[in-house]
């Protein structure tokens, strides 16, 4: 009898322990709680994000719904995008279909149905005249949206391909997925110009900053890794609690401190920037976080979750896990 | 033991489970077991009446270690070890086996089905499963006969011990619940019958009800939970 009320005693200690901290979070209606990626339109004002097989799109302002894009996919929509240019959203899901909508209108400009496995990535090349997107069944494609061909498959990868990224300026493309390999692919040849191998498990988010100078890449293995382009090299590495699947590193605002926001496996969000480190613990996994942006210049995060759906989230009233006089700065412009 | 068990359930599901991708592909259980032996006092071989071994032992008490594999979203493959300790051996009528003992070691392929996750509403943090299993299992009874049925003469005894290989077979049903992606609780029940044949009493099988509650370590998820 005294095992089994230690043993009760144990389930509740886990259970209030694991309770989640105070902050403030505004949830965006959807009708999923799943929602698997999130973008940001060019002014940043709308924010777009899967729901189901439907795509939608919100205030940022005042979180209301201001358009779903129906009738594109006859399953689950996995990943969103938004060309540079906020003239077309692009979506991928579970269908093995790529449909590339009017960002306006919400009709449907063009239907990509060849891919064989789950679209897991997209992203728009930063002249809005190619898609790029990576499947489930290793493979990574580029399309020219206008010409509605498909230019060139990436068929590398040995697993998964989970990330894809353009630079800044086009040039230069990455793909990462199962095997545990950032490959970096001329964008004008496709010429394969380096492998980065340094995670060891599956790679699950990759992006370019500092003006191209750096990518930053997170996975399985627990650990974010920043690498310097210019040798090939990882230039730092932080290990976490879980499974890192989302990373945003604010270019705007924070490129010359450093910043980024990261998502983990266990619910974990953290912001990491010059001032210190900053959490949220939710109740699903993140997968994906996006900075916003704001004019106060106040930390304000997107946080779309597989199960507690997409919450806005104030990063002033997160935890502060790090000496962060932030309170202090509140109202401070960092631009 | 209904009202452990009732306030067990209570607890567990009072907790606020995390939202849970439960396509684990390997879990690990440990569990504490609590249980009776079922049958009757008494049994009747060829007209003579003998007190029953394993239906007055009293008091069984154990641990278990479960590994678990889910092979499709609704089938789970692995092995139990299983301890168990069975003391306390009680007749009204009889003093037999007074202060004898069983200890055995269970081991037991698993084979679970259990209701696929959902993304939301109950399912999504909680599993409901049946297992089935064959069981092997090395018993150590130590048996205390005494000389003479009657109460005066009760310190007047011999100790046997026997090892006993046998075989039998355990279907169960429960309930998990998952606290985080990492550990969650379970709570089941289980019937085994056993098929024995030892020299030093009459019982040729016996069947145990066991009341097993634990926690549940995910060791590695689905690599491909989200799409």
């Amino acid at each position: 009898m005294k095992h089994l009320y230690s043993i009760i005693l144990l389930f509740s200690v886990i259970s209030f322990s694991s309770a989640k901290g105070k902050y403030k979070e505004t949830n965006f209606f959807t009708e999923s709680k799943f929602i698997y990626d999130v973008c940001l339109s060019k002014n940043g004002k709308v924010i777009i994000c899967t729901d189901n097989n439907t795509i939608k799109a919100f205030s940022v302002e005042n979180k209301k719904l201001i358009e779903s894009y129906t009738g594109g996919h006859r399953n689950k929509v996995l990943c969103v995008a938004i060309s540079p240019d906020s003239s077309m959203l692009a979506s991928g899901g579970s269908d093995s279909t790529v449909v590339i909508w009017d960002f306006n209108t919400h009709a449907v400009v063009n239907r990509i149905d060849f891919a064989k496995g789950k679209i897991t990535s997209i992203k728009f090349s930063p002249d809005n005249q190619f898609i790029l997107f990576g499947c489930s069944n290793s493979q990574a494609y580029l399309c020219n949206i206008k010409e509605q061909r498909k230019v060139h498959e990436f068929k590398d990868q040995q697993l998964d391909v989970t990330s894809v990224a353009f630079t800044s300026d086009g040039s230069m493309i990455a793909i990462a997925g199962g095997d545990k390999i950032i490959r970096l692919y001329s964008s004008v040849n496709y010429e394969l110009k380096s492998e980065l191998k340094g995670h060891t498990n599956w790679i699950r988010t990759i992006g370019f900053y500092n003006q191209d100078k750096n990518l930053i890449s997170g996975g399985d293995d627990k650990k974010i890794i920043q690498w310097n382009l210019s040798k090939h090299e990882s230039k730092k590495t932080s290990t976490h609690e879980d499974w890192v699947l989302c990373i945003d590193f604010d270019n705007s605002l924070f490129n010359k401190t450093n910043s980024y926001v990261f998502g983990t496996m266990n619910g974990s969000v953290i912001i990491n920037f010059s001032l210190g480190v900053y959490k949220a613990k939710l109740n699903s996994p993140i997968s994906k976080v996006i900075f916003l942006p704001n004019e106060t210049g106040m930390i304000e995060i997107a946080v779309a979750t597989l199960g507690s759906g997409l919450k806005y989230v104030d990063a002033v009233s997160m935890q502060a896990i790090m000496y962060n006089p932030l309170k202090e700065v509140r109202g401070k412009k960092y631009k | 033991m209904k009202r452990i068990i009732l306030i067990s359930i209570l607890c567990v599901l009072g907790i606020k489970g995390y939202c849970q991708l439960l396509e684990d592909k390997t879990n690990v259980y440990f569990g504490y077991q609590n249980g009776f032996y079922l049958g009757n006092e008494l049994f009747n071989s060829n007209g003579t009446i003998s007190p029953s071994f394993y239906s007055n032992l009293k008091s069984n008490n154990g641990l278990t270690i479960k590994y678990l594999t889910n092979q499709t979203p609704n089938l789970g493959l692995g092995f139990k070890l299983g301890f168990l300790t069975s003391t306390n051996w009680q007749s009204s009528n009889y003093i037999s086996y007074n202060g004898s003992s069983s200890s055995s070691i269970k081991l037991q392929p698993v084979f679970q089905m259990h209701t696929k996750s959902n993304k939301n509403g109950l399912y999504n943090c909680m599993k409901l499963y049946g297992e089935i299993s064959p069981v092997f299992e090395f018993s150590m009874i130590s048996i205390r006969n005494n000389l003479f049925d009657i109460i005066e003469t009760e310190k007047k005894y011999n100790t046997f011990s026997i090892n006993n290989l046998f075989y039998g077979l355990e279907v169960g049903v429960g309930c998990e619940y998952a606290f985080t992606n990492k550990i969650g609780a379970y709570i089941d029940m289980s019937m085994q019958e056993g098929f024995i044949n030892a020299p030093l009493f009459l019982d040729s099988n016996f069947t145990l009800l066991g009341f097993n509650i634990g926690v549940r370590i995910n060791l590695s998820k689905v690599k491909r939970f989200n799409y």
